[in-house]
């Protein structure tokens, strides 16, 4: 494992400076530009954002899951494990640069993936036990009766009846308890880090109310950091302590789950927040946000929202802004945040 | 790769195209034989050397293309027309009528149809281009008939089907405007399919002597090989270059269907988020 | 009393599912006024889809019946037919398959308008395409004309379904989730579209979602029915539904809405005991809710199925306890 200066042992997962792009017919697409955030032990961040945005890629390429064609243009994950006992020093591990082998034992056994609870997320053709069982025997881990009551462990804790699931082909169940599934298997080799991407599409709500519960009750049970994509911001105020917003590849606006979404900095999340209805909306000045989402290959010069910004000045249309703090443990890139919050219509509860 | 190869093969098309069809108009016909060059290797004068009778190969190859490319288009164009028709009647009126017509191509495509080729080609006279086409058709079009069925099942439950129906937009224009298009990349490489079928089955006619054509590629192709052309080292040019011809044409169906697939395919799905 | 738009009566819909046979929908009853919002709602499975494709004469039905303006629509013939057929629209969940990917918008718009001689001539044509495209705010209406579907986003093309079901002038659309897979701050002008449209051409709308929230939004001055396992078990305004649910699938479907807010007090409504819903091929006996209900006490719920019953104040519960409690306090044998 390749070592550099130690991080704060309160993280675990600094990223820093991540760019990744895809080539296509087109031109060069820039999926995520210049994106740096940290993850705290058993914190869990959003990120939001809507289709385009990034996310899934930033997240692939956190586990180093892109697809070949895929250009990290530069920065660095740094993933630093639990550490053993208490004041025990512990190595960073930087991932962009382990080796097949290392990368192996890194995903799975100190950050997993559930992915989205699509019927193909697992293998059609094996039952639940089996998928267990090809994971477990790829990373040397529990096998036969072991594995099985370590399994029936983790059914039980995402509210699964293990005798039901166990047996079941993916098929046989529903979208909601394959989603459940995927999040015990991504547990059998207790993981620091879980990411999950868009964990509640596509779901009902009481399904969706399930699986909230229990990530909550998975996360405070195994002390997991964990990182949730999602468009839906109802979800990270539910699950997230902290929340980022990405547009066009980049962070917008990053803090704490409750300042963010109380008094957004951005206009982009005032305005997905502006967007989203909640049981008094009828009370609330509902808007969509004007426009499209930004051409990857070609984007705007400037901040990149200009072009449905509301605040939108000349300053804006010729200069990126950075990302600065502005208090509260807020980032925000915005020549006019303060305007912005200004702006924001006070949601009635 | 994308349409290169595309455009290989439809340049080699029509590079075949026009030295079959075309070249007999400007190069005389070979119609003596002349014994004193016999089993020439190629040379400036002849280009591909000279059969047992000392004709000059490649103006028979020029000569006898003809044929070999009418049937292929002919048959090809007959194949996808009826199997478009049993296919769509099937898929779209359902019931008893699918069960009826798919029963019946699944009969058909159980006969082995060289065999019935054989038979047939005792029993008749072929040696018409087109008797011998729309014999070919008759036999190929279960296998096309079916795959059309299932593309058209495929597609009539699609939601802008459904928003057609809704639309009162009528039977025939929802077959003709909405569906069909659709699926027009499938049939032109169905129809390529036929075509390279056809190819096969006529050479194979042909090989055995069971077509009495004048001259073709298959025929030359025949004759050589019955005077014994592969124990002479030079002859093996009046054999390689009939077969050549027909691979050559065959590389180039083949390879047009297969750009023409890269090209209608990622046009469909690039409408899919990322 | 006008006659309603669409009228079901005890619509059940059954399908096969190999050899066994499924109950989609059951016992469903339902009047929709002209110019009505409507919203149907509930968790997949529940029968949403089913309804609207029966509404949509898409599926007939295996009992009961459908009526339009008073008529049965499986009998209806010549004109009357054509007047239901153009009548009632649909617009499809997928963006990305309700529009077919041969033809460019502007033909996929004008080939109603020609097909049913709406349009004197190709110049009226070009112009009411145009029109249409502006009514569902799609401007400049020339940019798309020439365009094919995947050249446009899913937002778009959602309008231009819109688009095109209003070519036929309808006086009913049926919208199928249409906006679940829609971006997030895209939907609510979607929806927005809709309810100018219900206020400019007295369009009448059943709105088919899982998400109650938006349902909330929409039809705030419509009703809200809440299906479960293929039947309505609650229906009602919808101010009073989001206030006062009854029924306690309702109640557990609100208390189960996550918030923006996160310190936001809900009310907490007693827990479902079981999180997974049950198949439609196993349907428990009596009220289909009754394994997963914190109110299950009688033995009523687990041997008589809860009919629909209408109370004065317009709402209407099919739910054993809450009937005998109301019952209590008023007679009513107003139809819902």
């Amino acid at each position: 494992m390749s070592e550099h200066t130690p991080l704060d042992p309160q993280l675990t997962l600094a990223v820093r400076d991540l760019s990744v792009a895809y080539p296509s017919q087109r031109g060069l697409v820039q999926a995520v530009r210049h994106v740096s955030f940290d993850v705290r032990r058993g914190e869990s961040l959003a990120l939001i954002g809507e289709s385009g945005a990034g996310k899934t890629t930033l997240g692939l390429s956190l586990l180093r899951l892109l697809p070949p064609n895929a250009q990290i243009g530069g920065g660095q994950i740094s993933y630093q494990p639990a550490p053993p006992a208490e004041c025990a020093p512990v190595a960073a591990i930087n991932v962009l640069q382990l080796t097949p082998r290392q990368l192996r034992r890194f995903r799975w056994q100190e950050c997993a993936m559930v992915f989205q609870a699509a019927l193909n997320a697992f293998n059609p053709m094996l039952r639940i036990a089996d998928q267990f069982a090809d994971t477990a025997r790829a990373h040397g881990y529990l096998r036969g009766r072991a594995l099985a009551l370590r399994a029936a462990e983790l059914l039980r804790l995402v509210r699964l009846d293990p005798d039901r699931a166990w047996r079941a082909y993916p098929h046989e169940l529903s979208g909601g308890m394959r989603q459940r599934a995927l999040i015990a298997l991504s547990l059998l080799l207790t993981p620091q880090l879980l990411i999950l991407d868009e964990p509640t599409t596509a779901l009902d709500i009481l399904t969706q109310h399930t699986i909230i519960e229990v990530l909550k009750d998975v996360g405070s049970a195994f002390g997991l950091a964990m990182i949730v994509i999602s468009h839906d911001l109802t979800l990270a105020a539910e699950l997230a302590d902290r929340v980022a917003t990405l547009y066009a590849g980049m962070i917008v606006e990053s803090g704490d789950t409750r300042t963010v979404f109380r008094r957004p900095a951005h206009p982009y999340t005032a305005g997905l927040l502006n967007a989203v209805p909640t049981l008094a909306a009828h009370k609330q000045e509902l808007r969509s946000i004007p426009g499209a989402p930004p051409d990857l290959i070609d984007r705007p010069h400037g901040c990149a929202f200009h072009p449905r910004c509301p605040l939108a000045s000349e300053q804006c249309r010729r200069v990126e802004p950075p990302l600065e703090a502005i208090g509260d443990g807020v980032q925000v890139a915005c020549w006019h945040w303060r305007s912005a919050r200004a702006m924001f219509v006070k949601r009635e509860t | 790769m994308r349409n290169r190869t595309g455009l290989i093969g439809g340049a080699l098309l029509v590079a075949l195209m026009l030295l079959t069809l075309v070249g007999p108009l400007v190069v005389p016909p070979e119609t003596q034989a002349h014994v004193d060059r016999i089993y020439q290797a190629p040379t400036l004068l002849h280009p591909l050397g000279t059969d047992f009778q000392g004709r000059d190969t490649l103006v028979m190859l020029i000569h006898g293309g003809r044929d070999v490319i009418l049937i292929a288009l002919i048959t090809g164009l007959l194949t996808t027309l009826i199997a478009v028709l049993v296919g769509t009647l099937s898929a779209l009126l359902g019931g008893v009528a699918d069960s009826l017509l798919i029963g019946v191509a699944d009969i058909w495509l159980t006969v082995p149809r060289f065999i019935v080729l054989v038979v047939a080609a005792s029993l008749v006279r072929l040696e018409n281009v087109w008797t011998l086409a729309i014999l070919l058709a008759v036999m190929g079009w279960p296998g096309l008939a079916r795959q059309i069925r299932a593309q058209m099942l495929s597609l009539r439950n699609r939601e802008y089907i459904e928003a057609a129906r809704m639309l009162d937009l009528g039977l025939v224009q929802i077959v003709f405007r909405e569906l069909l298009p659709n699926m027009s990349a499938f049939i032109a490489i169905a129809m390529i399919a036929a075509m390279t079928q056809a190819i096969y089955a006529q050479t194979g006619l042909v090989f055995l002597g069971l077509v009495p054509f004048g001259n073709n590629w298959g025929v030359m192709f025949s004759l050589a090989y019955a005077k014994n052309a592969i124990y002479l080292p030079n002859a093996a040019w009046s054999l390689l270059a009939p077969m050549g011809a027909i691979m050559l044409f065959q590389l180039a169906l083949v390879w047009l269907a297969r750009a023409l697939e890269e090209r209608f395919n990622p046009q469909l799905r690039a409408g899919r988020p990322g | 009393m006008t006659i309603p738009l669409i009228e079901l009566e005890h619509v059940r819909r059954n399908f096969t599912i190999q050899r066994r046979q499924l109950t989609a929908v059951d016992d469903l009853s339902l009047r929709i006024q002209p110019g009505e919002i409507v919203c149907l709602v509930g968790e997949s499975g529940c029968g949403k889809t089913t309804t609207g494709k029966l509404i949509a004469g898409l599926l007939p039905p295996s009992a009961g019946s459908i009526r339009f303006l008073g008529q049965s629509i499986s009998q209806l013939r010549g004109a009357a037919y054509r007047r239901y057929r153009l009548g009632v629209q649909l617009i499809h969940q997928d963006p990305y398959a309700s529009l077919n990917p041969a033809h460019t918008i502007y033909d996929t718009l004008a080939a109603p308008l020609r097909r049913h001689r709406l349009t004197k001539d190709e110049r009226a044509t070009r112009a009411r395409v145009r029109e249409l495209l502006t009514i569902v705010d799609l401007t400049p209406p020339d940019d798309l004309l020439g365009k094919y579907p995947h050249q446009l986003s899913g937002g778009q093309r959602q309008r231009v379904a819109i688009a095109r079901a209003l070519t036929v002038g309808p006086s009913f659309l049926i919208a199928d989730e249409a906006v679940s897979m829609v971006d997030v701050s895209i939907r609510i002008s979607l929806l927005n579209t809709l309810l100018r449209l219900k206020e400019q051409i007295g369009l009448g709308v059943l709105f088919i979602t899982h998400d109650l929230a938006l349902a909330n939004y929409f039809a705030w001055a419509g009703r809200i029915g809440v299906m479960y396992l293929g039947r309505l078990v609650e229906l009602a305004p919808t101010p009073l539904l989001i206030a006062q649910p009854q029924h306690p699938y309702t109640q557990a479907l609100l208390a189960a809405l996550p918030a923006v807010d996160p310190d936001l007090n809900r009310q907490k409504a007693p827990q479902l005991r079981s999180a997974d819903v049950p198949s439609l091929l196993r349907l428990p006996g009596g009220c289909s809710f009754h394994p997963r209900c914190p109110r299950c006490q009688l033995a009523q719920c687990e041997m008589q199925v809860p009919a629909l019953v209408a109370f004065r104040d317009g709402s209407a519960v099919a739910c054993h306890p809450v009937q005998h409690e109301r019952r209590a306090e008023e007679n009513s044998d107003v139809q819902p």
